[in-house]
């Protein structure tokens, strides 16, 4: 390869592409032409023209564009303030959650800690969950009815019982419950520290906080990169924290977009659409400048032959007494949430509401209601099924396309793909699930003629497409991660570009691809957003099912006790394949 | 000659006979079989299903589809003439004339049963004829107030100091419910000259109802935030079946403002789709829908309140209570087209 570059230096464009064809066999060139073909027709058809002539109809209604839009957004002091809460959370938030992750980390692969494999079970509970859910967990702990609030109330009467609420309490839920990904990316990168490094640091007398600021940390780097921007973006589109716990003073933007998306004039969805490209711009600025920052320093390790890590033994004593208690207490603040959830499924709709624990309101009907009615399975299996498929396609478009920048790093057409696939970042699913079904609700000849409306493939381009990002950020770091000598090893060895892929890259990066694909499968199972609009009509999913038990003048009383018997089984498929995709990935790597 | 009479007498009543199956009413309208698709917001609680098995013993294939109010409405604008849509039923007044303004829906000769729905339910043009009725109520408990310390009309919550903080004020603007509430105060200061059809006073009223609120709590529904002793609220916007459903819950005894207004009803009504390909099914469906025997039997099976009167004998007496309070005379075309743009300047100004 780089003999291809020095040998194409100096040459026009033209000669250089004229150079490439005449290298490639005939196999490599369709293979080219049929990946241009899907990826073109993948952005341009499911992206950039639903979402043009989305924004044309919004701002454009009427024939001519208007500034309306803007002067009524910075004259609303709810929509400004609201605005600057997500901007004000979404980097205190990629701080705390960058710390308690990475010290989730350390805990659970780095230090010795007794205890250990039971931590590392309870850090994970946020992969399982989330949302509603996750957030009423911790109100039952907090809230002014919560188990904590009324313990500390028989102490302090006059303590103020709505203490949890506002931007701590925000901070405090998301802080815990967003660390999912440095669970699995960054103990990923932790385990590819090659221990040799450390040892010979301590052989040089470094310090145990030196070698980890100095040694572990740098290896880390490229992976807290990628997590640290999901977090931003999790911040910034925050939506169920504040909503229940924010209270009148931290209310975030997201919320807002959300009504205004669902509301049917084009003045709301200008609104909307503003309003989240405003967010949309602001992360992919980030995106960018985390990309020159990843650009400019190599952090990937470098040593050829990898020694698996042995925990360490914290030397100072008192601080190995504080790091488990400290350790012990993430434990509780992480796990009691689910127990809660857990056991207030068994209950019923009052209670819950009052988060009152009474275990004489116990029962199975909840469970017993909901699983006995013949239509109950149907919704589990539609997503279940749709969720598997967008993940597995999302998965190969993805793992295709980044081998494709791999290879062509920093050129214009890595770039322009690398981005058109990062779209869906800029506009929320709502607006997107609208944008698919504004457009294809007639045929058009890039859609082969044919009209969406009604079809069981819609949804699941509406699923691929809002995977797509995160898929694409999380993968294209760990192909950054891969160490270049394997793919120059087996090409000296005379391997051709496909069995290298298939034999050599491949294999290394499956277990990250399959974390991946995993998340966004249990993401799938509960969306409600981009079903609500695009299930077919005889094939609701799951989300759609459970958000129809809590609507306005609904008509089931026990509504909120059955949302609760929900996520507990979506808690229990989650876990299930979790454990299938990581928790045998982790036996092989034992075997290694 | 008496013979040829006798024929005559004979052969019309033979046809009389024939014919007599075709002009069926109500629940004899059989169905032929032609698949029905059908939207509605009202399926849930085992809804769907009955009304899915009900209906295929009078000879229906139906395929219900069910989701909340506003979804119901942006699928079918979406979905343009490319919905797989015939019969549309639930929903509300505003999104009634919402669906009419934009072309989505045809008006339709009336049903048989269409005379016996209370007056001023169904709609004055034919696209909808109502099925189920709501009322949207200002509801107190009132185990905790008194019918004199109750307010009497929603003004008196933002009016008088004394219902401060006492009342919930909505974080969202989309439920049904909250919309009727909205269109019920917001109507009563129509000014074409004001800002979006409404007078400053208007503004104001709207500005103090939310100033003056306490918001609602994310997924506590106002049931019970009133028994809970540690919170203000007493009373907050509610829909009639609702109240009957939350006393049953909480052991609550619901009381009710009685505005000499009047308050809004939430009619539920049936329509048909302009696009459509199962015209004559579509209309012997809404024929056996609307017909006093099937609302009926839905009032008895999910508590509904019929429109139709006929079926309202089956009702819960204390549904037909709620339900007698007057009808607030509101232009609901009127609210259709406005009630977006009323709910995003509220959203964006006003609200906490």
């Amino acid at each position: 390869m780089t003999a291809n570059r020095t040998l194409a230096q100096g040459k026009s464009p033209l000669e250089r592409l004229k150079i490439t064809l005449a290298r490639m066999t005939p196999g490599q060139m369709v293979l080219i032409v049929v990946m241009a073909a899907v990826f073109i027709w993948v952005i341009m058809a499911l992206m950039v023209l639903p979402i043009i002539n989305l924004l044309r109809t919004v701002f454009f209604e009427g024939g001519t564009f208007s500034l309306d839009t803007f002067t009524k957004l910075l004259k609303s002091k709810r929509a400004m303030k609201a605005l600057r809460n997500s901007f004000i959370l979404a980097p205190s938030l990629s701080i705390t959650v960058g710390i308690v992750g990475i010290s989730l980390v350390l805990i659970t692969e780095y230090f010795d800690i007794k205890g250990a494999k039971i931590l590392r079970l309870g850090y994970l509970t946020t992969l399982i969950y989330g949302g509603v859910t996750l957030v009423s967990g911790y109100k039952f702990i907090y809230g002014s009815n919560g188990i904590l609030t009324t313990a500390l109330r028989s102490v302090f009467p006059d303590m103020n019982i709505n203490w949890f609420q506002g931007y701590g309490a925000v901070l405090f839920v998301m802080t815990f419950s967003c660390t999912s990904n440095h669970m699995i990316f960054l103990r990923n990168a932790m385990r590819a520290v090659d221990f040799q490094t450390v040892e010979a640091a301590r052989n040089m007398g470094a310090s145990q906080w030196y070698i980890l600021r100095r040694v572990v940390l740098p290896v880390l780097l490229p992976s807290l990169f990628a997590v640290t921007i999901l977090t931003f973006i999790t911040g910034l589109s925050a939506m169920s924290a504040p909503m229940l716990v924010g209270g009148t003073d931290f209310q975030t933007i997201n919320p807002m977009i959300h009504d205004f998306a669902n509301m049917t004039t084009a003045s709301a969805k200008s609104l909307a659409a503003v309003l989240s490209l405003i967010l949309g711009l602001a992360t992919m600025l980030l995106l960018a400048v985390m990309t020159a920052i990843e650009r400019r320093g190599h952090y990937m390790s470098v040593s050829k032959v990898k020694t698996k890590i042995v925990k360490q033994k914290i030397s100072n004593p008192i601080v190995n007494v504080l790091v488990h208690i400290y350790a012990y207490v993430l434990f509780i603040i992480y796990v009691i949430p689910v127990v809660m959830i857990v056991l207030f499924s068994f209950s019923d709709t009052v209670h819950i509401q009052a988060r009152q624990l009474d275990i004489s309101t116990f029962s199975l009907e909840n469970y017993k209601s909901l699983l006995s009615a013949n239509s109950a399975y149907r919704p589990f299996i539609v997503s279940i099924l749709y969720s598997l498929a967008a993940a597995a396609v999302v998965g190969l478009l993805v793992v295709m396309a980044c081998r494709f920048i791999q290879k062509r790093r920093n050129s214009l057409t890595s770039n322009v793909l690398e981005y058109g696939l990062m779209i869906p970042w800029l506009l929320p699913t709502t607006m997107i699930a609208l944008s698919l079904m504004l457009n294809y609700n007639q045929s058009r000849w890039y859609m082969f003629n044919q009209p969406l409306i009604g079809t069981l493939i819609l949804l699941l381009f509406g699923y691929i497409i809002i995977k797509l990002p995160f898929t694409m950020r999380m993968t294209k770091a760990a192909f950054f991660s891969l160490d270049n000598a394997l793919e120059d090893a087996a090409k000296n060895l005379g391997a051709g570009e496909m069995y290298t892929f298939r034999r050599v890259i491949f294999p290394v990066i499956l277990p990250t691809v399959m974390a991946i694909a995993a998340l966004n499968f249990n993401s799938l199972l509960t969306d409600y957003d981009m079903s609500a609009f695009l299930y077919h009509p005889t094939n609701p999913t799951l989300g759609v099912k459970i958000k129809s038990l809590t609507e306005d003048m609904g008509t089931n009383p026990n509504g909120m006790a059955l949302t609760f018997v929900y996520a507990v089984l979506m808690m229990i498929i989650s876990g299930v394949v979790l454990y299938l995709v990581y928790g045998r990935g982790e036996r092989s790597d034992l075997k290694e | 000659m008496k013979k040829l009479i006798a024929l005559v007498l004979a052969a019309v009543m033979m046809l009389t006979l024939a014919v007599l199956p075709a002009m069926a009413e109500g629940a004899d309208t059989k169905g032929t079989g032609v698949p029905l698709t059908i939207y509605t917001n009202s399926g849930s609680s085992g809804r769907a299903e009955w009304l899915t098995d009900r209906a295929k013993q009078d000879g229906y294939e139906i395929t219900v589809v069910e989701e909340g109010a506003g979804a119901v409405q942006q699928r079918l604008i979406n979905e343009g003439a490319a919905t797989p849509c015939d019969v549309v039923f639930g929903l509300n007044a505003i999104i009634w004339n919402d669906l009419i303004a934009r072309g989505i829906l045809q008006a339709y000769d009336a049903p048989s049963w269409a005379s016996e729905v209370s007056e001023g339910l169904n709609d004055p043009n034919g696209y909808y004829y109502a099925i189920v009725k709501q009322a949207i109520l200002l509801a107190y408990d009132a185990n905790q107030v008194s019918e004199e310390d109750a307010p009497k009309d929603w003004p008196d919550l933002w009016e008088n100091e004394k219902f401060w903080g006492k009342y919930e004020s909505q974080i969202k603007l989309t439920g049904g419910t909250t919309r009727n509430v909205l269109a019920g105060i917001l109507t009563r200061y129509m000014d074409p000259e004001g800002e979006l059809g409404v007078s400053e006073e208007g503004w104001a009223a709207i500005e103090a109802f939310f100033a003056h609120g306490t918001p609602v709590e994310d997924g506590v529904d106002l049931y019970a935030q009133m028994v809970n002793p540690d919170s203000p609220v007493l009373m907050g916007q509610m829909w009639s079946s609702g109240a009957l459903q939350y006393d049953e819950q909480y052991g609550t005894k619901t009381g009710v403002a009685v505005p000499e207004v009047g308050i809004p009803y939430a009619v539920e009504g049936v329509g048909i789709t302009s696009v459509t390909k199962n015209l004559d099914e579509a209309k012997r469906f809404v024929e056996w829908f609307g017909s006093a025997q099937i609302q009926g039997e839905w009032c008895e099976k999910f508590n509904t309140m019929p429109a139709n009167e006929k079926a309202a004998e089956k009702a819960d007496p204390r549904q037909v209570e709620l339900c007698s309070i007057p009808a607030q005379n509101i232009d609901w075309a009127v609210v259709a087209a406005n009630i977006d743009n009323w709910c995003e300047k509220i959203m964006l100004e006003y609200m906490q």
